[in-house]
Order: structure tokens, then sequence, then C-alpha cells
């Protein structure tokens, strides 16, 4: 089963086969608007998924909130490692 | 080791950095995401219909004693009110940092809006503005008196805001701290004491949404008020 020929450049993420990877970063626009665009286009995606549907549920929104509290633990794991160390509280 | 006991309650209102990024830099930008602009649609989907029903009803309640003047503020209003409760509400999540705990901020939001409303009313109608500084029906001999308590009270308006939204999110926050401390500390030691303890917890934990919800209403309906007073 061959794929159709296309250039690294204009594969999406999840088409770039592990060898590829480093020429795709390489081909892939890190100026400040390749970066708004990039994140305009990830939200749009999830956006498009999960929220601007018919009807939409509590996934949508809770998905966005557990990310948040991840990054937020990730933000302050410095400082929380300590709290589990801690012999007397 | 005792020194870090103490100071550990206040840890959380540290803002931690990584990679050179203060956490409040995050939660500051969430409330953007979760508030997608409207399409030209009438009815786009859940999430933005909840959203603008709350919005729409919010601000026609908010702007109902305003005259027409004080509706050129409705954006404002709106979108400050969207602000504080979005921000008031993510923090209770765990691990979260809530921006509005820190006493810079809210007096940020406040001294200017304040200011503006009270120079609006001394620019346009400075009569009107500096006669709120005397009560009606008040007595001769008191006059000076209260010239000048009023004058305080004018001016501790911002600090009021400011520190209002402050003191009652981080106490919410100290004592949610505080308690769940407790909770886990007492459960090997007297698993009752520890389960009553955990329902304390759920009941402050209610309690602090509903804090979080109405100062941010607060806030915004005062500004309103000394609007309303100025325009």
């Amino acid at each position: 089963m061959a794929d159709r020929a296309v250039s690294i450049a204009e594969k999406r993420l999840r088409d770039v086969k592990l060898a590829e990877l480093g020429s795709w970063l390489g081909s892939r626009d890190f100026t400040p608007n390749g970066i708004i665009s990039s994140i305009r286009r990830g939200h749009n995606a999830y956006y498009n998924k999960y929220i601007n549907v018919k009807k939409g549920g509590i996934g949508g929104i809770a998905m966005v909130l557990a990310g948040y509290v991840v990054l937020s633990y990730v933000w302050g794991f410095d400082h929380i490692k300590h709290d589990r160390w801690r012999k007397y509280h | 080791l005792v020194l870090t006991l103490v100071l550990s309650f206040f840890d959380q209102f540290l803002s931690p950095t990584f990679l050179g990024i203060p956490l409040i830099a995050v939660a500051l930008a969430l409330p953007w995401v979760m508030f997608p602009a409207l399409p030209s649609q009438w009815l786009p989907n859940r999430q933005l219909l909840l959203q603008s029903w709350f919005i729409n009803r919010f601000t026609q309640q908010l702007l109902l004693p305003l005259n027409t003047g004080g509706h050129k503020w409705a954006l404002l209003f709106a979108s400050l009110m969207l602000f504080l409760i979005t921000l008031n509400m993510l923090g209770l999540l765990p691990y979260t940092f809530t921006p509005t705990t820190q006493l810079s901020l809210n007096l940020g939001l406040a001294v200017p809006l304040w200011l503006a409303t009270v120079i609006i009313g001394l620019r346009n109608q400075t009569t009107v503005a500096l006669g709120h500084l005397l009560p009606e029906g008040t007595p001769t001999p008191l006059i000076p008196v209260l010239v000048i308590i009023e004058t305080i009270s004018l001016f501790i308006r911002p600090l009021a805001l400011g520190v209002r939204l402050t003191a009652n999110l981080t106490a919410g926050h100290l004592l949610i701290q505080l308690i769940a401390t407790a909770a886990f500390v007492l459960l090997p030691l007297m698993p009752a004491v520890a389960a009553l303890t955990a329902v304390l917890l759920l009941l402050l934990t209610l309690l602090e949404v509903a804090v979080a919800m109405i100062q941010a209403y607060v806030f915004v309906l005062l500004l309103s008020l000394y609007l309303q007073e100025n325009i």
C-alpha cells in the first residue's frame, strides 16, 4: 500500500515517520507569525472537534481544565516536592 | 525547620516560575481561552449559548440603574466581570494559582477605574460631584467635619475595592489549605474526626465557589454605583 508521495513539509505531525522527524522540524516555520498561526490552527482544531458541536458536553471544557491543573502541577513541582518530603506538616 | 512550617501556608500565593515563565502569566491568559469569539450564527453551540445568556442577563441587570451616558461602560463592566469570575473560579482547582489574591492586581484594577469615575464626575458636572461630599439635611455646625469625613470615604473607595477582593480570596484559600491539612494529618490518628473535617472541607469549598462569584459581582457592582453618582 504505497502512499502518494508528499513532501515532508506538508505532512501533519501524525503522518511523519520517526526517522523523518528531524527534517520535519527543520522545515517548520518558527517565526512569531508561524508560531501564532500554529497555535491558532491547534485551537481551531480543538474547538471545532469538541466545543463547536450541536450537543457538546462537559468534556470539551473539562479536558482544558484538567490540562491546566496538570500544567500548574508541573509549574509548581519544585515547590510541591517539599510538601511530600516533609515529615511534619 | 519551624520557619518553613510557618511560611508554608502562604507559599501558595507565590507564583512559581518554570522555564522563566511565572504561573501567573498562564493564569491571567486562561480566561481568554474560555470565551471563544461569537460567530454570526444565531445559535452557535451550547457553550457559547450559555455564556452569551449569562453575559446578556448580567449586563442588562447591571445597566438598569445607569443613564445613557453610563451605557458606554457596558463593555468594560461585562469584560471585567467575566475576567474576575473566571479568575476566581479557576483558582479553586487544585494546584492552580489565583491572580486575584495579589493585592497589586486588584488595586491595579480598582484605582484606575475608580479614578475614571471621579474625574468624569468632576469634569462634566463639577458642582454635583462636589455636592456629594455633603449629605442633605446635615445640621450646620457639623458641616466641616462631615465634608472631611466624606472626602476620606471617597478616597478610601479604591483601597476598599482592592483589599476586599484580595482579603476574601486569600482568606478562603488559606482556610481550605488549613482544613485540608488538618483532615490529612488526622486520618491515621482519628478517622472519625478526619471524616468530619472532610465534610467541613466540602462545605467550605462550596462556600468558596459562592464567594468567588459574589466577590467578582460586588466589585463590578460598586464600580457601577460610583459611576452612577458621577455620570
